[in-house]
């Protein structure tokens, strides 16, 4: 057993002996009683004070120190070391991966004897040996710092964590990557290896369809997008969507892109104003906007300049409907400009996003790692884990204990 | 005949007051002459009950002269009969914290209570008129003498609404009372027992008849056989330790001090009766109106 801070138990060793000194060296003061002919007892009684050379009551005695134990140990942040695991195995099972069988193989290739594994999509859990035969592979996009964090759970409070070895079998494609990887990996203090397996071919840009009634803006705006050959895989609506649309969506996974050419379809909002852009996640439209309605709950995939979602995605069946609330005049020239035109094509892409499979560097960053002010401290709170809190609250137990045999035993006497 | 309501607080005490009846409370002396009652007058009258005769002396009243006896014997002769009065009974009650003993359950205060309304039904009995007086620590609560039966209702909520704390001062309620023919005394004595003693001594001078009856504690007269600190409940800060080793000692000095109550009451030609807690109430008034051993 380690302690994180060894003085409290000392202090908690000397309360203990305190409590054991009152015990043997107490002076015991009778009970008081109400009797109306006290004046007759004789005035040169003493008080009756009996000092007890043995301990006296044994049960609290053993209750009080119990209670100062388990205190002393909770403060000292005691807690059970157990050892690092030789190596853990962050293993990509994202749509980034061309082949997870493959990935798999090579990960139990690699990984050494007493090696963890971890799974890693959009979110990271950990796996035996024996499940990882089982896996299949997301949809979801992959998120390497989330699976990094799990690793560094895993060594929290652990014993000879500097010579874990942290293996990372992934394509390790851009869009995985974000800027919390390089001080994740920085702040490892075992060797750290990237295997990288074959990422999955870019998809193709599908082919789509839309649902107009006499001129419309966006059907300008979108003019140049080829609509590709074969059946559709996302449809846009100007009109009102129908029973059918949403089928079409839940069987066939495609998107399906509402965004009504007349007002009075979406969710109203309370106030009406006027914002003046709009940005997406591959271009922004600086131009003055009426907003009058706001697209339901979901993933916002287009923003207004105050934050606000413009447009949301949320999944339905195997597919998704995207809700835009963006209003297009059409006596205007907004949906002629370039802009306006690259949001408007950045909302015909697949459910979850544009895959970004480009290949991408793991670069370690202890620099980025040392901006944590509490790394220290942090590995203390991590490795104390919740036993001091069970301690606590034995200890607690112990004094309820107590007070409550204190109590019976004056009103016994 | 008693007010339904008056009956109602009085249901305590039924049974109590169900075995009195038929009892008597006889003066120990002929009192003075007052209203009609059933206690000797030390006045003669001119009552139907004939007593003796007695010769006539120049100056006696002629319309008492028995004009059937001096027709047939020549002779002048006065008919004699006893007179009969009342005689008015005050009694007090201390209501002093020490009374309020034991804390819990049954104690000295409900004993005394029980005590002074089974002797107001006896001397109601009897037709005197019975007044009360409760010494408390805020001073004197009393009810004046009636002979009415519904006082015994009046004296039973005057009893519930006294609260039973700190000190009160027995000895100014029988001054107050000293010229009552007879004064009934129900107290523990650890008030001022001095100058209680001498304002009854003033009483009884006064040609009063004295009862003192002495309510002890069972837990007074026997204290637990084990260590604790007792604490004056009128005096709180007054503590002494009670161990096995002074209690016999104590036992001792606390009876003497009640033989020295006792005598000193005695002395006054007082009646001096005491009673535990454990004494059931029908006894004790028994004794008290019929002179039992004390």
């Amino acid at each position: 057993m380690n302690f994180v801070a060894p003085l409290w138990l000392a202090a908690a060793g000397l309360v203990g002996a305190g409590v054991l000194i009152a015990h043997l060296f107490s002076s015991t003061v009778p009970p008081q009683d109400v009797l109306p002919t006290v004046r007759f007892i004789p005035e040169s009684t003493p008080l009756t004070v009996m000092r007890s050379r043995r301990v006296s009551d044994r049960l609290l005695l053993l209750l009080r120190l119990l209670a100062v134990a388990l205190l002393g140990f909770a403060l000292s942040g005691a807690h059970v070391s157990r050892r690092a695991p030789s190596g853990i195995v962050l293993i990509d099972a994202s749509r980034a991966v061309a082949s997870l069988p493959l990935s798999v193989d090579s990960a139990l290739a690699i990984s050494i004897a007493g090696s963890e594994f971890v799974v890693f999509d959009s979110t990271a859990r950990r796996v035996t040996r024996d499940e990882l035969r089982e896996l299949g592979r997301a949809s979801a996009r992959g998120s390497l710092s989330a699976a990094l964090v799990v690793a560094h759970r895993i060594v929290a409070g652990t014993a000879g964590g500097e010579g874990t070895q942290l293996v990372i079998v992934s394509p390790t494609v851009a869009e995985e990557m974000d800027s919390a990887v390089a001080p994740l990996i920085g702040l490892w203090q075992g060797p750290v290896r990237v295997v990288r397996v074959a990422a999955a071919a870019q998809p193709a840009q599908g082919s789509w369809d839309m649902r107009v009634s006499g001129d419309d803006p966006v059907a300008a705006a979108l003019a140049g997008v080829p609509k590709g050959s074969g059946a559709a895989t996302v449809r846009l609506l100007r009109t009102p969507a129908s029973r059918a649309d949403s089928q079409w969506t839940e069987t066939s996974g495609g998107v399906l892109v509402v965004w009504p050419a007349n007002s009075g379809s979406l969710v109203r909002r309370a106030v009406a104003d006027s914002q003046g852009g709009i940005a997406s996640s591959r271009a922004v439209v600086v131009a003055q906007f009426a907003r009058a309605e706001q697209p339901r709950e979901g993933r916002p995939v287009a923003r207004w300049i105050d934050g606000e979602p413009a447009a949301t995605e949320r999944p339905l069946g195997r597919g998704c409907i995207r809700e835009v609330a963006i209003p297009v005049d059409v006596a205007g020239d907004i949906a002629l400009r370039e802009s306006f035109r690259a949001v408007a094509r950045s909302l015909l892409a697949p459910c979850g996003g544009t895959p970004d499979f480009t290949s991408s560097h793991v670069i370690p960053s202890r620099s980025a790692a040392a901006v944590i002010p509490s790394r220290g401290a942090a590995r203390n709170l991590a490795t104390a884990g919740t036993l001091p809190l069970w301690l606590a609250t034995l200890a607690a137990l112990a004094l309820i204990v107590e007070q409550a045999l204190r109590g019976r035993g004056r009103r016994a006497a | 005949m008693l007010r339904t309501s008056a009956a109602a607080s009085l249901t305590p005490y039924a049974e109590l007051l169900d075995s009195l009846g038929g009892l008597t409370w006889p003066s120990q002396v002929r009192v003075r002459a007052g209203d009609p009652g059933s206690h000797r007058s030390n006045r003669l009258g001119r009552s139907p009950e004939f007593t003796e005769y007695r010769s006539y002396r120049p100056g006696d009243d002629l319309r008492r002269l028995d004009w059937k006896l001096f027709g047939r014997t020549d002779r002048l002769y006065l008919r004699i009969a006893d007179d009969h009065a009342a005689l008015r009974t005050s009694i007090i009650v201390d209501a002093s914290a020490s009374m309020r003993f034991p804390v819990e359950g049954y104690g000295k205060w409900e004993h005394a209570c029980a005590i002074a309304l089974g002797l107001t039904s006896v001397a109601i009995s009897d037709g005197d008129a019975v007044g009360i007086s409760v010494a408390t620590s805020v001073g004197e609560r009393a009810i004046p003498p009636r002979r009415r039966r519904d006082v015994l209702h009046d004296i039973s909520e005057l009893f519930r609404s006294i609260d039973v704390s700190g000190e009160a001062s027995m000895a100014g309620a029988v001054e107050r009372l000293v010229s009552a023919p007879r004064l009934v005394v129900i107290t523990d004595f650890l008030g001022e027992a001095e100058r209680a003693l001498g304002a009854l001594r003033v009483a009884a001078a006064s040609g009063a008849e004295i009862f003192a009856v002495h309510v002890v504690a069972e837990t007074e007269m026997s204290p637990p056989e084990r260590a604790f600190m007792a604490s004056d409940p009128e005096r709180p800060e007054f503590r002494r330790a009670m161990s096995d080793e002074n209690r016999s000692r104590y036992l001792e000095t606390f009876a003497a001090w009640r033989g020295r109550v006792a005598g000193e009451l005695h002395a006054m030609n007082g009646n001096y009766r005491m009673t535990t807690t454990a004494e059931p109430v029908r006894d004790v008034v028994r004794r008290v109106v019929l002179g039992g051993a004390s």
